[in-house]
């Protein structure tokens, strides 16, 4: 079994898909979505798949076929190192603990198989160091 | 007992033993202050934090014809037009009309200059017999301009309340983001490498301190605004907002890694600077205090829901449980965050380490003492 995230993007033509659905009955995948809106430009959903890796492979294959844009999402905050300080003003407002200190340098390491793409810790950042690419 | 003299001379020499102040505790915890005074010259400290009353002094040269001019803008930040024809102040916390969604102040203004970028000035003036120019619209860059220094009037404020939210919504503040019910923390200091809590009584620290601000060289001007003796202590050192210090140093000398505007969503703009005071090993005593921890260093807990001037404490942690990322608080963990950055403190210590190794420079002894007596009073509503 394996975990993967994706940012899905969907047009007029497909918003109503059940994207969760079939892939739980096709592909025996687990879907966890992390983040789900409707945009003037269409739909973007987060969204993470547990399974195993063929079944994932064909997951991607299959939305991509119905007209869905699908990317891998691997680095869903973006932080931009020149202008972090790690302050460490993003550590407490993150909901999974994504943010912490290193304890040898004091920097402050994001750990990305934690986050999930919420978008807490963006306003907190004094230096507007963190973006989430949607 | 050593004498600034003394100590110069080794500094001189590039045989001063110079320490920070995080890395003199094992020392004396190991040794004991009367050993490790001898043995110690120096302890540099260092802090990097949101320092909001600090701002520049520039000036910008005359254009032809000249100009007198009375309101300034810099990359659109108001700039202050009542000193004389081009000399100007910038606040950190000046904030740009239609900065987006992200503020853009002063500070930011601070940060462009000192990296060297171009910003862009526009001014106007009444047009008088001897300045006949009534608008000006020109891009300087602070290698263009005359005198640029920072003359900030309350920095290292000594210690500083950590901050909560009891309320059921979030706060913005300048203490940071804070969650609803209780469910963070914010915290700013360098605790055992802040400048003031290595020299809670301002024994070495004093007027005309020689000091690194900002990646260069700058002094101690006087007493920082709010400066206040009064606070309670523990361990020998306040554990309330006491002392503060009036800075000064010149911009061009600085580097944008020590000098970032930033904006406290919902809040504003202001500046955080890297400061770092080094601290003359006259004593035992001296080195006694500038090896606290730590863990020996408190601050009280304040809940910033509460919009009156005396906000009830609601506890009081050791710098120590802060940093560990959460404080047992009525039985409650609460998750904390820092907002001035341990690693560029650190950064700060350090480079003024190595300028004092490397004979680089020298320490002043204060030509005057900052007061022992002073508090802060309250704004009166007269009607």
């Amino acid at each position: 079994m394996i975990q993967k995230r994706y940012k899905l993007k969907f047009s007029e033509e497909n918003l109503q898909e059940s994207v969760a659905y079939i892939l739980v009955s096709k592909f025996n995948i687990q879907p966890n979505i992390l983040r789900a809106e409707v945009r003037d430009d269409g739909g973007v959903m987060v969204l993470e798949m547990k399974g195993r890796q063929e079944d994932i492979d064909a997951s991607v294959v299959y939305l991509s076929d119905a007209g869905i844009s699908i990317k891998a999402f691997d680095k869903q905050i973006l932080k931009d190192l020149d202008k972090c300080t790690d302050c460490g003003a993003c550590i407490s407002v993150c909901p999974t603990k994504c943010f912490t200190p290193d304890p040898a340098t004091w920097e402050i390491v994001l750990n990305y198989d934690k986050c999930i793409a919420c978008g807490a810790c963006l306003n907190a950042c004094p230096f507007q160091a963190l973006t989430l690419p949607l | 007992m050593k004498t600034y003299g003394e100590i110069n001379e080794r500094i001189r020499q590039k045989k001063a033993v110079v320490y920070t102040a995080e890395e003199v505790i094992d020392l004396v915890r190991s040794k004991g202050a009367e050993k490790a005074a001898e043995k110690v010259d120096v302890v540099t400290t260092g802090t990097f934090g949101a320092m909001c009353s600090s701002g520049a002094f520039l000036n910008f040269g005359h254009s032809d014809p000249p100009i007198r001019m009375t309101d300034v803008r810099l990359n659109g930040v108001e700039a202050y037009g009542g000193l004389a024809a081009v000399d100007t102040y910038i606040g950190a916390t000046a904030t740009r009309e239609n900065g987006g969604e992200f503020g853009y102040g002063g500070g930011h203004v601070i940060e462009e200059l000192i990296a060297g970028n171009r910003v862009r000035l526009r001014a106007w003036g009444p047009g008088t017999d001897c300045y006949v120019r009534k608008d000006i619209d020109t891009y300087i860059t602070l290698d263009d301009i005359n005198e640029a220094y920072l003359f900030n009037p309350r920095n290292c404020y000594q210690n500083y309340a950590s901050a909560t939210n009891t309320l059921d919504r979030t706060l913005y503040t300048y203490m940071g983001k804070l969650l609803p019910r209780m469910k963070n923390v914010t915290y700013s200091t360098s605790g055992q490498l802040s400048p003031l809590l290595n020299d809670p009584h301002l024994e070495t620290i004093g007027g005309g301190t020689r000091i690194f601000l900002g990646g260069g060289e700058g002094y101690v001007a006087w007493q920082g605004t709010q400066y206040n003796v009064n606070a309670p202590e523990r361990n020998g050192v306040p554990t309330s907002g006491a002392r503060t210090l009036a800075l000064i140093g010149d911009m061009k000398q600085m580097d944008r890694e020590y000098v970032r505007g930033m904006e406290m969503y919902r809040y504003g703009t202001s500046l955080a600077i890297g400061v770092g005071i080094p601290i003359p090993i006259l004593n035992a005593d001296v080195m006694k205090r500038a090896a606290i921890s730590d863990e020996e260093l408190y601050t009280n807990l304040v809940d910033y829901s509460v919009t009156e001037k005396s906000r009830a404490i609601l506890g009081q942690y050791s710098y120590a449980e802060l940093r560990s990322g959460s404080i047992d608080h009525e039985g409650h963990k609460i998750r904390t965050s820092p907002l001035s950055s341990y690693r560029k403190a650190r950064q700060v210590a350090e480079k003024l380490k190595d300028w004092i190794e490397n004979g680089e420079f020298l320490l002043t002894e204060p030509t005057f003492k900052l007061p022992t007596s002073g508090e802060v009073k309250p704004l009166e509503v007269r009607r």
